[in-house]
């Protein structure tokens, strides 16, 4: 149940970019979105909020055709956050997250004290009290997506959609966006960069290479050395998370000559 | 594929424990003071805002037909008003001056600042540039294509006085559908083609004004030229329902968009995961400003930047919530263009200023200063 992509295959300007793709996401489920640039992991998750649409295939919300809802029910259900997105107009962080109501509104409807209630108690969760009046564009990169997630929690949406929100953000907030996403008990279907740090939050990844998964399953047993070199073509080491278990990457240089390890002593600042 | 409770190592605490319902403020405790802080805004309540243009518009619209080459004190120009509305006319010299000439220009000056800043408004949320106007789109300069053919080859004479607005309308709609076609790529209407087939065309259509009048009669180049910089010279009632009309539904229109605007204001995709239906509203937004812009400037001719900085000026006001910017633009709109048409008759009089230089002169001025003395956009510091 929950969300289902079966049999999927997207085309862009008469190319396909993803083909035959099936997905399952379990109510409450965690799961990963992994590939290299390139590889279709954005063009499936746009399929779901319409901005592309699928040539064959289905995407199932409990069992329903989400495409074949009226845009605002699919959006009540269905929350997206990407990448920092930059606003040309000025509006405040209230103001930001109040956007998110937007699919639960008719036209001519005013702002209630329920409205007011649940972008307050949104801002409260990502803990922003300290920039209500602050205009969106001066914040930081951090702040902007705590505030794009309090938005997503003022829509209501018991699914959420990452596409690759912490790129551009350094390993604090990338941790806290993370964090804060898997605290808030919805269920997500996140594309993600980083490997090690899908490997910590994810219950479930997909590898995506060409737009087709080549694996899928637990985050140890999808990320090894054989899948990597296979969807990226690079050459990497895998070891244990020592806390958690999870797989965790080190890069390797792919050059015979590359300088090998230091020995004790040696005179490393010469390289520098 | 789903995983059981007892899967180790990497869940994170606190997601399955705290089902995800729609989130309630708490009755007491620190949300409160938040949901306050959300309900004020930090901005002026939109009833004030509101309330102090309305009384300027008031204001300057009663200056607008008080002063001229005849004076008039406030209190006549609201008898005559009072009088005609309760349908006892007076004959006298205030009355014509009043009811026949300064009162329809000035309505129609007020509808059509109304309009462009609406229509500026609008199109800078659909283009998500802040530098667009609403001529962006080619409008205009059909338009003048079409108000220069009549003026200079009589084209429509026998429609009267509605020749040059039957003209304008017409290239003001044949330069829309032409923007509309050529930038529209599949089913799509994609904001850099809009701006790119829009100022292509302008371009075009500006060389083909450009034409007429080189091939036209030098002595009617003189009107042409009158009409592209913009003038409420020839106002009279009879001009005034269309674009009136108009502007009422666009408005209406527009404000119950001002959720959707939001949403498009953060860019296409995000607006379609908020439930916005993209395609469909940037083709109703196009359709809406350009007819309301061909019917302003049909009676009007081509006034430059109302629709690029009263925007602005707006926005400095209310912030950027579209529910707040298009009512207060569309009071704020009217009294700037009313108060520009004052000028234009009176500071050069007898002669009347084109008010195209006027709206210039006051509105790049008014946007330096208010750009430079309050953090606007980007690196703005608090």
């Amino acid at each position: 149940m929950s969300l289902e992509l079966s049999g999927l295959s997207v085309d862009i300007a008469r190319r396909r970019i993803v083909t035959d793709i099936d997905i399952t996401v379990p109510d409450g489920g965690f799961v990963g979105l992994l590939g290299p640039n390139g590889s279709g992991k954005s063009t499936i998750l746009k399929t779901l909020y319409r901005v592309h649409r699928p040539a064959t295939g289905h995407i199932l919300l409990d069992g329903g055709d989400l495409l074949a809802m009226p845009a605002r029910e699919a959006a009540r259900r269905v929350a997206v956050l990407a990448q920092e997105t930059v606003v040309e107009f000025d509006f405040t962080v209230s103001e930001m997250v109040m956007i998110g109501r937007t699919p639960h509104k008719r036209a001519y409807e005013r702002d209630s004290e329920h409205d007011h209630a649940i972008v307050a108690d949104a801002i409260r969760r990502v803990d922003c009290e300290g920039l209500v009046h602050r205009s969106f564009n001066t914040l930081s990169g951090g702040e902007k997506q705590r505030v794009l997630i309090a938005r997503a929690i003022a829509q209501g949406a018991d699914h959420l959609i990452l596409d690759e929100p912490t790129n551009h953000l350094d390993i604090r907030y990338q941790i806290e966006i993370l964090e804060l996403v898997s605290s808030l008990g919805i269920t997500v279907l996140a594309a993600l960069h980083d490997l090690s740090l899908a490997a910590l939050f994810c219950d479930t990844v997909y590898l995506l290479a060409d737009g087709r998964v080549i694996a899928d399953g637990r985050p140890e047993a999808v990320i090894t050395t054989e899948t990597i070199r296979h969807a990226y073509g690079a050459d990497v080491l895998i070891v244990r998370h020592p806390e958690t278990g999870t797989p965790h990457l080190i890069p390797r240089r792919t050059a015979r000559d590359a300088p090998s390890p230091q020995p004790p002593g040696s005179r490393l600042l010469a390289h520098i | 594929m789903r995983p059981s409770d007892s899967d180790p190592p990497m869940r994170v605490t606190g997601r399955q424990d705290e089902p995800r319902q729609t989130p309630r403020a708490p009755s007491s405790g620190p949300a409160e003071p938040v949901a306050r802080s959300v309900r004020e805004r930090g901005r002026r309540p939109l009833p004030v805002v509101l309330a102090i243009c309305l009384v300027l518009l008031v204001a300057v619209m009663t200056a607008g037909v008080a002063i001229g080459s005849v004076g008039l004190s406030p209190g006549s120009v609201w008898q005559v008003i009072v009088d005609h509305l309760s349908g006892h006319p007076q004959d006298t010299v205030a009355d014509a001056i009043v009811w026949q000439i300064r009162l329809p220009r000035v309505l129609l000056a007020a509808v059509v600042g109304a309009a462009l800043t609406t229509a500026g408004t609008v199109v800078q949320a659909l283009v998500r540039n802040s530098l667009a106007d609403p001529f962006l789109l080619g409008v205009s300069s059909g338009a003048s294509v079409g108000a220069t053919a009549v003026l200079l080859f009589g084209a429509f004479a026998a429609l009267g006085v509605w020749a040059i607005s039957a003209g304008s309308v017409l290239g003001a709609v044949a330069a829309m559908a032409a923007v509309f076609l050529v930038s529209r790529t599949g089913r799509q209407l994609s904001p850099t083609h809009l701006i790119l087939c829009g100022v292509v065309l302008s371009a075009l259509f500006e060389s083909v004004t450009s034409f007429l009048i080189f091939r036209g009669n030098p002595q009617a180049t003189q009107a042409v030229l009158f009409w592209l910089l913009g003038s409420f010279g020839n106002a009279n009632w009879t001009q005034l329902p269309i674009p009136a009309i108009a502007l009422v539904v666009a408005i209406v229109y527009l404000v119950a968009q001002g959720r959707a605007l939001n949403a498009l204001a953060m860019g296409a995709e995000p607006a379609a995961s908020l439930g916005v239906e993209v395609q469909r509203l940037r083709r109703n937004l196009f359709i809406v400003t350009s007819l309301m812009v061909g019917v302003a400037v049909a009676v009007s001719g081509v006034i430059g930047f109302v629709g690029l900085v009263v925007p602005h000026i707006v926005r400095l006001m209310v912030g950027s919530d579209h529910r707040r910017v298009l009512p207060v633009g569309v009071v704020f709109g009217a009294a700037f263009m009313v108060l520009g048409d004052l000028l234009a008759r009176t500071i050069v009089s007898p002669q009347e200023m084109p008010i195209g230089v006027i709206t210039a002169f006051i509105g790049a001025p008014t946007l330096i200063v208010l750009i430079r003395r309050r953090p606007y956009l980007y690196g703005a510091t608090q």
